[in-house]
């Protein structure tokens, strides 16, 4: 990190040795216009759903931002459709299966139509009912020397066997249980931590046992971890999609190179995908040293 | 049935060898410059009654198997006097010839060989720029730099403003082989790549090979680069130096024997800091400087034996010091620089047969370091990162026949492969308190055979075959690498030439888009990263224009690559882990593999000597990649794609005492990634009761769809050259973007001036920049 930090030092101050000249680009910069930025993340075995809507900042372009005041969207399947209302705090628009009920196996179609006359489109199947069976669920620990001090590492193994003669795409995650050792005559209940996760697919081991890792460091001085929780869920193509090149990103590294986001919002951005999740919570049995 | 085809081919050229041996002579020799005894590259022996010719090898020998006969035999290369021998050949004759420069005898060379013409020669896609045109060309800051005249030619193209890094035919620079007397050169640039290592008045020959490889190089994908340094004049000294604005330079050259032995020495160094210097103060100063070294011994130990010993050294430095107390300071330094080492050996078994052995090392280093010092306790990092090799290779140049003369050889390459290495001293915890060095060994090896054949007075063809291995922590990567050049005269003047060539490449540079910073580095092919690949065809036609002594040449290309490397998306060169924490590869994670294509029609028009030389290249290409992981599997634009590259380059000697020199230059602009607006991506969180979140993100369009202003610049020089007593003196006054083009290096985005809008801003470095230099040669 400390070379990093020196390499980029120099970078920056050979750039602004040299940056003398500096002016307008003569060049047309790229027409943009605001779009609409749609998350849906959909799962059958859910009973509440929620689709959230925001809209571009344009870089080049001074155009008002698009309303959303009397923003309609429609979703349908076979010749059923809803149109949850649009709340503008939290800008999403909310259902449960009572209102329209999302099953396995079937095909759903979003349109988004804004009073200015902007639409947004999307279609996904939504998974099959089947869902993997977990095989194993290791916790390994490792003491290792960095930043010139021991660091605990949590290795979080998870073995599955995959769902055979389907196309699979997996997200594993976990969450730390910890509680705060500061003030040992409090009891805290476990706090759950998002932490990371990982992508997966079953190309070319169809039917076969896969396994995944989420490593964890820990250096914490001020929290005891008693514990994991780790989540396997099967996802789409779309979601694995999208999280595959969200995965990618780099904040505040000017160097990084760009990251196209995926999309399969048709004259928008963002995602209408599906899953579903088994979750396994597995607390630590030893005392780390 | 192929078998048998081929064991039928390889009898009966054994058979028509054999005859036509028992009938011919061998002629030999070595060609070297009158003056100073320097063996000379690439010079002509040309026999117009069988209208067959060669040319020297790297080291000024030749041999030519001829039949019985009385015959001419003509000795030329461009910028020398030719001579023409008649030989009654009724046994092998050993001939060393003397050529007399056109600067020795003052006078305009105008040769009307044959060899000096491009429609004889079978290769093709090759530029040859003479060392003193090169000189003549206006540069920036003054500062006389081969890789950058190179990237005047078309075919050959710069990545950013005064940046030195070549890209041939779509590649990019990490798929150039540069060697430098057999070295290879890892990272060939000074001063954050705006200036290359090479110090023009240490080096004989320079030729770059933009495709129709030869089966005697391999192990990258795009051009070979490779320059020879000077002997040393074996006849007397010689002395050059130079005072530029941002360096100055010497060269030494002396026979040690008269004609037998001879020395050079030649060094460069760079005065930023010396002139920053008034302008720090004892406690806080800093700077940066470069240096370059060059020396090369040579010994004659007989007719049959002759010791050559090369090396190059070089370092970049950059440094800081600040001083807060008496008891406390800090040291800071950033430094690289290869080192090269060439040791060979020229044996002569027979007249036919040429051997020359070489052990050649060269090491590439960059650090960096920092100390800190508080009354007696201190702390101490030091970083550092590089690759190093041994090499040991034989070559064999044998005169087989009239009509076939073979090149073969073999090489065996040691790389220690250095991603990263640690030191730290802490005077409070102990002496050592870490000392982590992670290094990857690796063997490259190379068998090779190339025949230079002719059949009939037409058809000349450069065929080889190469075997390429690479051995790298147990896995195994080999490859068979067929090369074909050839030409068929048309006329006198004209002819059609046609070349393929595949070459695999086993190492791969982990770069920050190619501008040739420091931290580049190189790194082996592995499990997941498989050894790049391309295959070239390309065709073309070459004309001599005999009355202006001129050349033109169209010849069009067409490459693909496979398994070429890439960083992911997001990935960048600041953050990438090399070594994982088990002392496992974990780089290659960081990279993907896919495809290229590139393909064009390149132009040149060129005029090697005379009162008024230079060329005019023109360049029509396109380069496109496909990668599975970026921009969604989809093909797009490579950054250095270029539709249109022009370059202008004009020497005018206005008379004895003054030349007159200019180059323009036109690039499309390059296609880069520009954001179009910012967005909040949403984000599931499984755990959360609200099971969405945001990050905040930027929206883009395609991968490199827009593209950047076209470049172009206007240079040029002019210089006064004058006879003094003990010397020539030169004086150069040059101009370096003489209509002060702003060409973006880089684009960014601001407000505008009342802060209400966005708008793209450029950074370009160079505005009009005039500089001078004084040469004095004696």
């Amino acid at each position: 990190m400390k070379k990093n930090n020196l390499i980029y030092s120099i970078l920056i101050g050979v750039l602004f040795l040299n940056s003398g000249c500096e002016m307008n680009a003569n060049v047309t910069v790229p027409s943009t216009e605001r779009k609409l930025v749609v998350g849906g993340f959909l799962s059958p075995k859910e009973n509440e759903h929620q689709i959230s809507l925001s809209q571009t900042d344009p870089l080049f372009s001074t155009d008002p931002p698009i309303s959303l005041a009397n923003v309609k969207l429609t979703i349908s399947s076979d010749s059923i459709s809803y149109s949850p209302s649009y709340d503008l705090n939290s800008g999403t628009f909310q259902f449960n299966n009572n209102q329209f009920n999302i099953v396995h196996g079937k095909n759903y179609h979003l349109k988004i139509v804004t009073e200015d006359g902007k639409m947004v489109e999307s279609d996904m199947r939504t998974l099959s009912n089947q869902m993997p069976s977990i095989e194993e669920f290791n916790i390994n620990v490792d003491t290792v020397f960095s930043d010139f001090s021991n660091q605990l590492i949590y290795n979080l193994k998870l073995t599955w066997k995959d769902i055979a003669g389907e196309k699979n795409n997996y997200r594993l995650t976990a969450n730390r249980i910890f509680k705060y050792s500061s003030i040992p005559d409090t009891t805290f209940e476990p706090i759950e931590e998002y932490n990371s996760f990982t992508l997966k697919d079953d190309l070319g081991k169809d039917g076969q046992t896969l396994s995944a890792t989420i490593k964890f460091e820990d250096n914490s001085q001020i929290s005891e971890t008693i514990g994991f929780e780790i989540l396997l869920m099967k996802v789409d193509v779309n979601y694995y999609n999208y999280y595959k090149t969200l995965n990618n990103y780099a904040d505040g590294d000017p160097f990084a190179e760009p990251v196209i986001l995926f999309s399969n919002i048709q004259n928008g951005l963002g995602v209408f995908c599906n899953y579903q999740t088994i979750k396994l919570r597995r607390n630590l049995f030893f005392k780390i040293p | 049935m192929k078998k048998h085809h081929l064991i039928l081919a390889i009898l009966l050229f054994a058979c028509t060898t054999i005859q036509s041996l028992a009938q011919s002579y061998t002629l030999s020799g070595y060609v070297k410059e009158e003056s100073s005894g320097e063996l000379l590259i690439g010079a002509g022996i040309y026999i117009p009654q069988l209208k067959n010719g060669i040319t020297t090898n790297n080291y000024g020998y030749y041999a030519i198997n001829i039949p019985s006969d009385t015959l001419d035999v003509i000795f030329s290369m461009v910028g020398y006097k030719k001579q023409v021998f008649r030989i009654a050949l009724k046994k092998d004759i050993n001939l060393n010839v003397d050529l007399i420069s056109g600067a020795a005898i003052q006078e305009i060379i105008v040769t009307d060989d044959r060899i000096d013409k491009i429609a004889d020669d079978p290769q093709m896609s090759v530029i040859r720029i003479p060392i003193e045109q090169i000189k003549q060309i206006p540069m920036l800051f003054g500062e006389k730099d081969v890789l950058k005249a190179i990237q005047l030619m078309p075919g050959v193209q710069k990545g950013s403003e005064g940046n030195a890094g070549l890209y041939v035919r779509g590649g990019g620079p990490d798929q150039n082989l540069i060697i430098l007397d057999d070295a290879p050169v890892y990272n060939a640039f000074h001063l954050f790549g705006f200036f290359s290592l090479f110090n023009g008045d240490a080096l004989k020959s320079i030729d770059l090979y933009k495709g129709g490889f030869p089966a005697r190089f391999g192990g990258r994908l795009s051009s070979v680069l490779e320059m020879n340094m000077k002997d040393g004049n074996k006849q007397e000294p010689k002395a050059d130096v130079g005072i530029g604005l941002l360096s100055s330079r010497f060269t030494v050259e002396a026979p040690i024997i008269k004609n037998k032995s001879s020395f050079l020495i030649s060094g460069r160094r760079t005065y930023i800091d010396a002139l920053t210097l008034p302008f720090q103060t004892s406690n806080n100063k800093g700077g940066y400087f470069f240096y370059d070294f060059n020396a090369k011994f040579n010994y004659e130990i007989s007719h049959k034996d002759k010791i050559y010993i090369s090396s190059y050294f070089g370092r970049d430095k950059f440094y800081a010091y600040a001083k807060e107390n008496t008891n406390s300071e800090s040291k800071f330094g950033l430094y690289w620089g290869n080192v090269t080492g060439t040791l060979r050996w020229n044996h002569l078994y027979n007249n036919r047969l040429f051997a020359n052995t070489a052990i050649i090392y060269s090491n590439y280093q960059f650090n960096i370091e920092e100390k800190e010092t508080n009354q007696a306790d201190f702390f101490e990092i030091k970083l550092f990162s590089g690759i190093r090799d041994f090499t040991i290779k034989h070559d064999l140049d044998y005169a087989l026949h009239p009509n076939h003369t073979l090149k073969m050889g073999i090489s065996l390459q040691q790389h220690r492969f250095t991603p990263s290495g640690t030191t730290v001293n802490s005077s409070t915890v102990g002496d050592l308190v870490l000392n982590k060095v992670n290094s990857i060994d690796a063997l490259e090896s190379g068998l090779y055979v190339e025949d230079n054949l002719k059949i009939g007075e037409r058809f000349k063809a450069n065929v080889g075959l190469r075997f390429a291995n690479f051995i790298v922590q147990g896995k195994a990567y080999s490859a068979l690498e067929p090369r074909f050049s050839a030409s068929y005269l048309i006329r006198e003047d004209l002819s059609v030439k046609a070349s393929f060539a595949s070459m695999n490449q086993f190492i791969h540079l982990l770069s920050s888009t190619g501008t040739g910073l420091p931290t580049d580095l190189w790194v082996p092919s592995t499990s997941k990263v498989k050894p790049q690949l391309a295959n070239q065809f390309a065709i073309g036609i070459a004309k001599d224009i005999l009355n202006k002594n001129a050349t033109f040449s169209i010849e069009s290309y067409y490459k693909k690559s496979d398994r070429i490397v890439a960083y992911k998306d997001g990935a960048s060169f600041l953050n990438i882990d090399v070594i994982g924490d088990n002392d496992e590869i974990v780089w290659d994670d960081n990279l993907t593999s896919g495809q290229g294509w590139s393909y064009g029609t390149e132009f040149l028009l060129q005029r090697r000597k005379g009162q008024f030389s230079g060329w005019i290249g023109y360049t029509l290409s396109w380069t496109q990649l496909q990668f599975d992981e970026i921009n969604f599997g989809k093909k797009y634009f490579a950054r250095y794609d270029r539709r249109h590259d022009i370059s202008v380059v004009g020497i005018y000697e206005i008379d004895e005492g003054k030349t007159f020199s200019f180059t323009w230059v036109y690039g499309t602009g390059n296609a880069i990634t520009l954001p179009k607006g910012d967005f909040q991506a949403p984000s599931h969180n499984p755990t959360s009761n609200n099971n969405w979140s945001s990050i905040y993100a930027t929206e883009y369009g395609a991968k490199n769809d827009f593209r950047m202003e076209a470049y172009h610049r206007f240079d040029f020089g002019l210089q006064f050259h004058k006879q003094l007593k003990k010397g020539i003196r030169t004086f150069e006054f040059s101009v370096y973007n003489a209509y002060n083009r702003r060409n973006p290096y880089f684009y960014y985005i601001s407000k505008n001036i009342s802060g209400t809008q966005n708008v793209l801003k450029k950074i370009s470095l160079f505005p009009v920049l005039p500089s001078f230099s004084w040469t004095f040669k004696f």
